[in-house]
This record gives C-alpha cells, structure tokens and sequence, in this order.
C-alpha cells in the first residue's frame, strides 16, 4: 500500500530575545519540542533538513543533528532558499516518506537576530543575501528592495502610498490574540501613517520584525505519530522560482510575469491543482509577509483577491478572523515574530495549530483547509502549500 | 564600515573599466543582438557566448524607486536619504542606480534619466543617473 506523509509533530521557542541561546541551542530546543509532539524520540528521526542561519557553517545540518544525537540519517542537507525554504522542505520530506527513504523527517531552523547584534544592511554585506555588485554598492536595504516593488505596485494600479497600511493593521490584530506574538498592542491605519518612513513608501509598520527565535515540524508516516488524528495532511505543494537581480525581474519572462506578477501563481496552480481544492475551498491562510508588499502580490497571485485590489480586500475585513478568509492568523512575520531562518516556519505551524484547533483564542471555527505560502529573494522565490485537517 | 562596492571579476572587467572611463558599455550578443545587464558569459536570451561589448547611449526612464531613509548597519548612513532605483535603459536591460542631481520629491516613474559618472576610488566608478537634458 502507498505511504502516505503527514506533518506529525510542531514546536517553536519563545521568540522574546534568547541571549543564552547559541542559534543551535534555540534549533535544539524547538526539534526537541517538534518530536515531543508527535509523541516521537530522536531516535525515530532519520531524515533532516536545516535552513542554516546567516554566517553557519555550509555542515550546519551536520552539527545540528550531532547536537540532537542522531547518528545515521538517511537524508540530511541544508536548504538555501531563504523564506521560500519552508514549504519546499516539506515538498523533500513528503517525498522521502513516501519513497520509503526516511520514516520520519525533521526540518528545523533558528537564529539570534536580535541578540548577535547585526544590522540588516550588515547582514546583506556579510552574506550577501542580494548582489553584491551591481545592487548593494548603490545603497540598497532589504526593505528598499521590496520597496522597489511596492512603488512600482502603487503606480500601476493608481494607488496611494496607504494602500497596504490595512494588512499591517489586521496582522496587529490577530497577534493581539496571540500570547506568544512580539507586538500585541492594537494599530490602525492611522498608527502606520505615523510610523516612521523607512524607504519609501514602506512606513516601519509595514515591515517585519527581527528578532530571535526557532522552530521546527516532523514530516512522518501517517498514522503512525501519537495521536494521528492531530496529523496535518498535504494536499498539495507547489514551488516556483524566478530570478534574483531586480533587473531581470523588472524585465520578466514576456509571459506575464514582471516585478509586480510573480511566479507565485505557478507554484498556485500545482498547488491548487494538485488538492482539487479552490481558494473558495481554504479556511484559513498563512501568507509570508515580510512586507506589506510581499503578501500583497501573493494574495492576488494565487486570486485570492483581484489584481491592485489586495489593500482595500484586506482593509474591508475579509481576511480578519471571522472574514472570509482569515490570514495570518498568528501575526505574521509582521507582528508575531520574523526570527530570521525559521521566519515563515511560524506560518506553518500555525496552520497545524488551526487544523488540529488547537489555536486558543484565536481559532478559526471549523478550520480544515490551510493555504500557506512562503517566499524569498524579493519577489522571485515561492512556495504554496495546501494541508487539510487529518480525514 | 565602509561603503560595500563591487568586486571585479573575469566576467565584468570590461564593464567597470567602461565606467572609471565614463563611457560605460554593456554586452550585445552577436546572434540575437540583445543587450544584457549584469555581465555574464552566455546571453540568457539565447545561449550564445558570442558578444561584443558596446557603448550605450546613457538614456533611460526610471521604472521603480525607492527613497532610503533609514540603513541600519551603517555604510549609507551618511549618504542618507538616498534614491535606489531602477533605471530601464533604451538598449533594453534594467539596472539598478541612484538618481542625483534633482531634489527627492522630483523623482517619478517614467521620468527620463540620463547617464551620469560616480568615482568612488581610484578604481570604482559606479554608473549613476541624473534627470535628462
């Protein structure tokens, strides 16, 4: 009989600032909690995958699972595709499983942000998360690159510079619920058009955190964690990627996709395809958001909502919990937390809060389809994952 | 910290020594004639590794921009606020620049922007743009 793969286990540490935590204590800490929860021991994981931090040792996976005693793995690699890496994580841990190669994966991540004391333009010359020669030497910040986009955005749907404010506002909203988010104090659009300008038109209340954290899942057999029925399915996964200089993306693929059309709607499509479900179909959405600007493209990428109209969708309570489609359910990168490697894994883990309901105060009623998406480089690398409550 | 600038390799020697000249030149391929940016060894527009490097006329329009107000981390903190923005040329590639010579608030989509010379060091001249004449 087929095998099929399940996420079978969840776990985050706080995201408060861990100065006693090396980047490889907080992974262990969130593994440790991940396998507890699928009633599962160290000893049952054979698969690992890492989104290694920002300066790590290219054998980062290697260390970590020397940390988490796990001697043989079958599969063990690090993942380089920033915050698009979640989703196809999974996509390489579902096809492990079900191959018969691993019975149970781990995937893990965390880092100090906050806490190792380096400054987002530091980060970018030192690692060189965007080019190094023809892009930063002009002075480009990480928001300033997804500013670029958000401009353009503006421009070609004749919107103003509050567009976007709306999502900022509704992340505040649904983390206030969210006793583990970092901002929890209600805003409104009035609160981001005070916030101070940080590249234009981003206001600070648009951008995401920085702080510390982790978090990890186990991808397993189904049926065979703990407790099956709080095992979280797939549907469907797709990824898409595009290119990484601005230019090339300005310039697009001829085929509809530019700066402001990503190739979100092809990891969409195999996603949606792939589940047979439509977006009328999601109970709830988990959209990486490390701007206003990047959930915003997503949003309309995948049709959630029509194109330049993902501001006023947002603003006009659709996506609250108790609209239409609740998003970002925990706060998002934007007022949950945002720790850095393992920054969109708190969307996953989220949507398997929501589908097991075990979301608290801020569950959604009767949650049984999640879209999460993540996303990297700009706007030019995606991932689009459906998971259903276990059936 | 000092001001991050390029590090010139095989592939794009040609170009940075076209902009410490100021008369920057970019890439045409020899079979399908298309311009490209960044430097690279094969046309991604058709493969070929044939191309001949080309004056360009310095004549855009500004497709996006962004204002940087704030750069934590530091080495543009001086040089802040700060127009980053992307310039499509007439030959056909976009890059990324900065706008000088006019007042932030006159900077625009579509505005048309001319080629201007940045030296940095004795060794880098970073291509930047100004309104056009």
């Amino acid at each position: 009989m087929a095998i099929t793969a399940v996420m079978s286990g969840i776990g985050e540490t706080s995201f408060q600032d861990l100065p006693h935590r090396t980047a490889i204590g907080i992974c262990v800490e969130a593994a440790t909690t991940a396998v507890a929860d699928a009633g599962l021991t160290m000893k049952d994981i054979d698969g690992l995958l890492v989104q290694p931090p920002f300066f790590a040792s290219p054998r980062f996976h290697i260390l970590v699972s020397e940390a988490l005693g796990i001697y043989v793995k079958t599969l063990c690699d690090s993942t380089s595709m920033g915050g698009a890496s979640y989703g196809a994580q999974l996509l390489t841990a579902k096809w492990a499983v079900e191959s018969g190669l691993c019975n149970n994966v781990l995937i893990v991540a965390g880092e100090k942000l906050r806490t190792v004391e380096l400054g987002g333009a530091m980060i970018m010359s030192q690692s060189g998360a965007h080019n190094m020669d023809y892009e930063f030497p002009y002075g480009a910040t990480v928001p300033s690159y997804y500013a670029l986009v958000a401009t353009r955005y503006l421009h070609e749907y004749g919107l103003k510079d509050d567009a976007l404010y709306p999502l900022a506002v509704t992340m505040r909203n649904h983390a206030a619920l969210n006793p583990a988010a970092l901002k929890r104090d209600p805003i409104t659009v009035d609160d981001v058009a005070k916030s101070p300008m940080i590249s234009s038109p981003l206001r600070r209340l648009e951008c995401s955190l920085v702080n510390d954290g982790g978090a990890a899942y186990v991808v397993s057999r189904k049926g065979t964690s703990s407790s099956p029925r709080r095992e979280v399915e797939f549907l469907g996964i797709g990824i898409a990627e595009s290119y990484y200089h601005v230019g090339h993306l300005v310039r697009g693929d001829g085929k509809g996709h530019d700066l402001v059309r990503t190739v979100a709607d092809v990891a969409g499509k195999r996603a949606f395809g792939q589940a047979g479900v439509t977006v009328d179909d999601l109970d709830v959405a988990e959209v990486y958001d490390s701007f206003s600007i990047t959930a915003a493209v997503q949003l309309e990428d995948l049709g959630i909502c029509g194109r330049g109209e993902a501001g006023a969708f947002v603003g006009a309570g659709n996506m609250n919990i108790g609209g239409k489609l609740p998003m970002n359910t925990h706060g998002g990168l934007m007022s949950c937390a945002h720790p850095g490697a393992c920054g969109g894994m708190t969307h996953f883990v989220e949507a398997v809060r929501q589908l097991r309901g075990e979301a608290g105060q801020r569950q959604v009623p009767d949650c049984e389809i999640a879209l999460v998406t993540s996303a990297s480089a700009i706007a030019s690398n995606f991932s689009v994952s459906i998971l259903a409550r276990a059936r | 910290m000092p001001r991050p600038l390029p590090t010139i390799n095989r592939d794009s020697e040609p170009y940075w020594v076209s902009a410490h000249d100021h008369a920057l030149k970019m890439q045409r391929c020899k079979r399908c004639d298309q311009f490209r940016f960044y430097p690279s060894l094969s046309c991604h527009f058709c493969g070929s590794l044939e191309f001949d490097w080309v004056p360009i006329s310095g004549k855009g329009e500004i497709h996006t921009f962004t204002t940087v107000y704030r750069g934590p981390g530091a080495p543009f903190a001086d040089l802040l606020p700060l127009v980053v923005a992307m310039v499509t040329l007439e030959e056909g590639p976009t890059m990324m620049s900065n706008i000088v010579g006019c007042q932030i608030e006159d900077v625009k989509i579509g505005m048309p922007v001319e080629l201007a010379y940045e030296d940095v060091n004795d060794q880098i001249t970073l291509p930047v743009f100004k309104p056009a004449r």
